[in-house]
């Protein structure tokens, strides 16, 4: 046997020693990070739901009133209201409706109404029943307060308890959406004290808001009035505003929050966080609420971009592939008309555009520029370096742009006013019903864009006739039509120019996380009455 | 004593003008800035009878000098107005955002001065020697590190990899105090450090200058101890201009927050000024103004008496 020395002896245990504390190292940070995750690895459920427990969500958009809806606007707000409140119907998975705080609807042409069969034995936070007196208190309340969603509601009629019938001004298909989703029913006794809403809810909603500070933070707790048996599992739902998204991934990869929300726009920290391979990616599949961004023209004012030509010449010279690969690191969906691929509304049938200079050449010279012409590019910060490789793509087929940088309140003013120059960065949600969202737009009395944009009679006749369409099969064959009739890359209006990318969000969870359906109905909407912890 | 009682007096009235000036401008020049608070408000889905009745509802179709004057009115009854995008009374925003604020900003100003003016004064007493040099080195590279990526690291750092403090985030005091000072620990501390680096290096001249001045020659000839000589002479004197910068970045302290309050989550007077700008909330803007404006002036008065007491001349 071969005798050791003891210099040998001790640098052997000193190499053994240092191992044992390496791996002693090794494995407290992997501990750290299965215990950060809250136990990644014990991901499927074994059990029933556990009661208890806070759900911390950390959120980039904050909200200005969560108590008296009728102020609340815009689809960020979706994730606060349908905690504390509910609507009357919403949307499974794949987009259809499904019933909330109404069992039953019928929606009358002849009359034209909307009859609604309201869900027995609710009650608000405050003990109030829900019924269609309570409907009918709201739905006064928002046109009170100017609410497109029921401006076309002429009257409602209380049938009994559980109808009530709304008359409608006009046929108009979208006002059942409108009506039924986007309208969150208080107690009519917060109605009549306004100034209790301030900081504070009182819906049918699983939870209610305990504490508020605008901007910052916001938490709900468990509202023991709620109407659907045993639920909701949670004890609390804490939200906090964090607009910085690195500071937001951090905290949440350091354990701090369960649920983050993550946009397009921040493609390196979703790539981080997929990479990391032990959070749940969590994104709307069905197009209800999402979001594209795009670039629109002035088609109003005279000039070039009063030529439809000119308008898809654009389209053309545009790389989106190449885009996408540089400033969203090939992370966003692209899509080239106002919908989702895949959406009941989403035309696959027309020309769609590709890269094409040579084409968009041509189409420039057809107008009559043939030595191309200058035009600007109104972009704000977050877009200038997009914008400006989009500009050098334009410049190369002689639309020679000048970047003109703007701030986010300059950008609202001119898509307000509609008195940008050339061309300009444009924001549309592409839900299915195009006679709602697009009409926000297309409408000669739309509030944005609509000035900066000409209104030519066929799409106009088309946006009524979906509007007046109640059978959906029909409908969707007209919103395709529409579709065509804007985005076809040989006949098209071009009106709105070229859809970049789907900008939208997704959820980053911990698996432990169980079915708060975050995204899944609506893009910017959760369900977390049968939510739970898995801890 | 009346001397000192006069010059405060004068110095009230002179910033009240000032206060006044400062409202006129931020108000009017405000108003020439592009864009719509209704619009910004109601977003991309608004129609115009929405933006129309909104822009009635908070007064914005009043001609601007009615509106200035409406908001003037307003502050000596004791209301600052509507915020539109925050749909509430301005002071109940503002002023519990400026207690966040400061409960950030004086430990930091706090702990910043104590220990920049500690270390100038051991700097400059050993001038030459290596613990000037070791401090001299931390100094500059305090005064040349952003605040931002200071931040940044210490949330990596003590947050992400350590677990030691949360890496963002805010609980209010009433709510739970272990829970607030652990999440202001490393917001505090960041901002000392700008504070510490710049008091340190003003310090450590302002000591040397006085070092070199024929009274610290003449008391040492006639044998007053060393302490005493910098307590009474050198300190005391080297104290004056220390002082004037106390005042001014104190003051700049509170309204220069925005960067360390997006930061760490912290729902301060910066990140409401910064979102009343963003979206043209014209109003809490001129108000969030005025309440800086008015704590600069509180600072720049307590410089003035201060400076009154060390140094009797200037009465």
């Amino acid at each position: 046997m071969k005798k050791i020395s003891r210099r040998n002896f001790l640098k052997a245990a000193g190499l053994a020693m240092a191992a044992v504390g390496l791996t002693a190292c090794g494995s407290s940070s992997s501990s750290s990070t299965a215990a950060s995750a809250g136990g990644a690895a014990s991901a499927a459920p074994t059990s029933g739901p556990k009661m208890g427990g806070t759900l911390r969500f950390a959120y980039g958009s904050p909200i200005a009133t969560p108590g008296y809806t009728p102020r609340a606007s815009g689809n960020a707000a979706v994730f606060y209201l349908n905690l504390a409140y509910d609507n009357l119907f919403t949307y499974d998975v794949d987009g259809n409706r499904v019933p909330r705080l109404a069992t039953e609807w019928v929606f009358d042409e002849a009359e034209p109404s909307i009859t609604w069969t309201l869900r027995e034995g609710v009650q608000f936070a405050d003990g109030e029943p829900f019924n269609a007196e309570a409907v009918k208190a709201n739905i006064e309340e928002y046109q009170a307060n100017n609410r497109t969603e029921v401006a076309n509601i002429a009257s409602c009629e209380v049938i009994d308890d559980t109808h009530i019938k709304m008359v409608l001004a006009q046929v108009n298909s979208s006002t059942l959406e409108s009506v039924g989703f986007f309208v969150y029913y208080m107690s009519p006794k917060a109605i009549a004290n306004p100034s209790s809403l301030d900081a504070g809810t009182c819906g049918t909603g699983p939870f209610q808001l305990s504490e508020f500070e605008n901007n910052a933070y916001a938490i709900y707790t468990r509202n023991d009035n709620y109407w659907e048996e045993g639920k909701p599992y949670l004890d609390s739902v804490e939200i906090t505003v964090i607009s910085e998204p690195t500071t937001m991934s951090t905290a949440f990869q350091a354990g701090e929050y369960d649920i983050i929300s993550v946009g397009d726009m921040s493609p390196m920290i979703k790539q981080e966080l997929t990479g990391a391979g032990i959070y749940i990616e969590e994104r709307n599949t069905n197009g209800v609420g999402i979001e594209t961004v795009g670039l629109i023209p002035n088609s109003a004012i005279d000039s070039p971009w009063a030529d439809a030509r000119v308008r898809r010449a654009m389209c053309y010279a545009i790389d989106m592939d190449a885009i996408n690969a540089a400033f969203m690191m090939g992370t966003a969906q692209l899509t080239d008309q106002w919908a989702v691929p895949g959406a009941v509304t989403y035309n696959d049938e027309l020309t769609h555009f590709t890269y094409n200079p040579e084409r968009a050449k041509e189409l420039l010279a057809e107008a009559g520029y043939a030595d191309g012409f200058d035009t600007k590019i109104n972009a704000i910060s977050s877009l200038s370096d997009m914008m400006t490789a989009i500009g050098n793509m334009l410049t190369e087929v002689g639309i020679r742009c000048q970047i003109n940088q703007v701030d986010a309140a300059t950008q609202n003013q001119l898509m307000l006013e509609g008195t940008w120059e050339g061309l300009m960065p444009h924001y549309a949600t592409v839900s299915p019903d195009l006679g709602l969202y697009m009409g926000r737009h297309l409408d000669a009395n739309g509030a944005y864009y609509a000035p900066g944009i000409q209104h030519p009679e066929k799409e106009m006749e088309l946006l009524e006739a979906i509007r007046g369409c109640v059978d959906e099969t029909e409908k969707h064959e007209l919103e395709k039509e529409l579709q065509a009739a804007i985005y076809d890359a040989e006949t098209g209006s071009c009106l709105f120019g070229r859809p970049l990318f789907i900008n939208s969000a997704s959820s980053f969870k911990y698996d432990y996380v169980i079915d708060d359906f975050s995204r899944m109905s609506f893009s910017a909407s959760w369900d977390l009455s049968g939510c739970w912890l898995n801890l | 004593m009346p001397n000192l009682l006069k010059m405060i007096g004068k110095r009230i009235v002179q910033s009240c003008i000032t206060i006044l000036l400062v409202t006129l401008f931020v108000f009017f020049l405000i108003q020439l800035v592009p864009g719509n608070p209704v619009a910004n408000y109601l977003g991309a889905s608004a129609t115009p009878e929405q933006i129309e009745y909104y822009t009635h509802l908070y007064g914005y179709d009043r001609p601007v000098i009615v509106q200035y004057l409406s908001w003037i009115g307003g502050l000596f009854r004791g209301t600052m107005g509507q915020s539109i995008s925050y749909q509430s009374e301005i002071a109940d925003i503002l002023l519990p955002r400026l207690m966040v604020t400061l409960s950030m900003v004086v430990p930091a100003f706090i702990i910043g001065t104590v220990t920049g003016v500690l270390l100038g004064i051991v700097s400059a007493l050993n001038r030459g020697k290596w613990l000037d040099s070791v401090i001299s080195f931390f100094a500059n590279i305090g005064v040349s590190m952003p605040m931002f990526w200071l931040g940044m690291m210490g949330m990596l750092v003590l947050g992400l990899r350590l677990h030691w403090l949360p890496t963002s985030g805010y609980v209010p005091m009433e709510r739970d105090f272990g829970q607030w000072l652990s999440h202001m620990i490393m917001p505090i501390l960041v901002m000392s450090l700008g504070v510490n680096a710049g008091f340190l290096r003003l310090t450590r001249s302002s000591m040397l200058e006085v070092i070199r001045q024929d009274y610290v020659t003449t008391a040492r000839a006639k044998g007053v101890p060393k302490n005493a000589i910098i307590m009474k002479h050198q300190l005391r004197n080297s104290l004056i201009p220390i002082v004037t910068v106390m005042g001014s970045r104190l003051g700049t302290m509170v309204g220069s927050t925005v960067l360390i309050e997006n930061l760490f989550v912290i729902p301060g007077l910066g990140s409401v000024m910064m979102n009343g700008i963003s979206s043209r909330d014209f109003m809490l803007v001129a108000n969030g103004v005025l309440v800086i404006s008015i704590f600069v002036a509180l600072c720049n008065l307590m410089v003035d008496i201060l400076y009154g007491i060390i140094d009797p001349r200037t009465r």
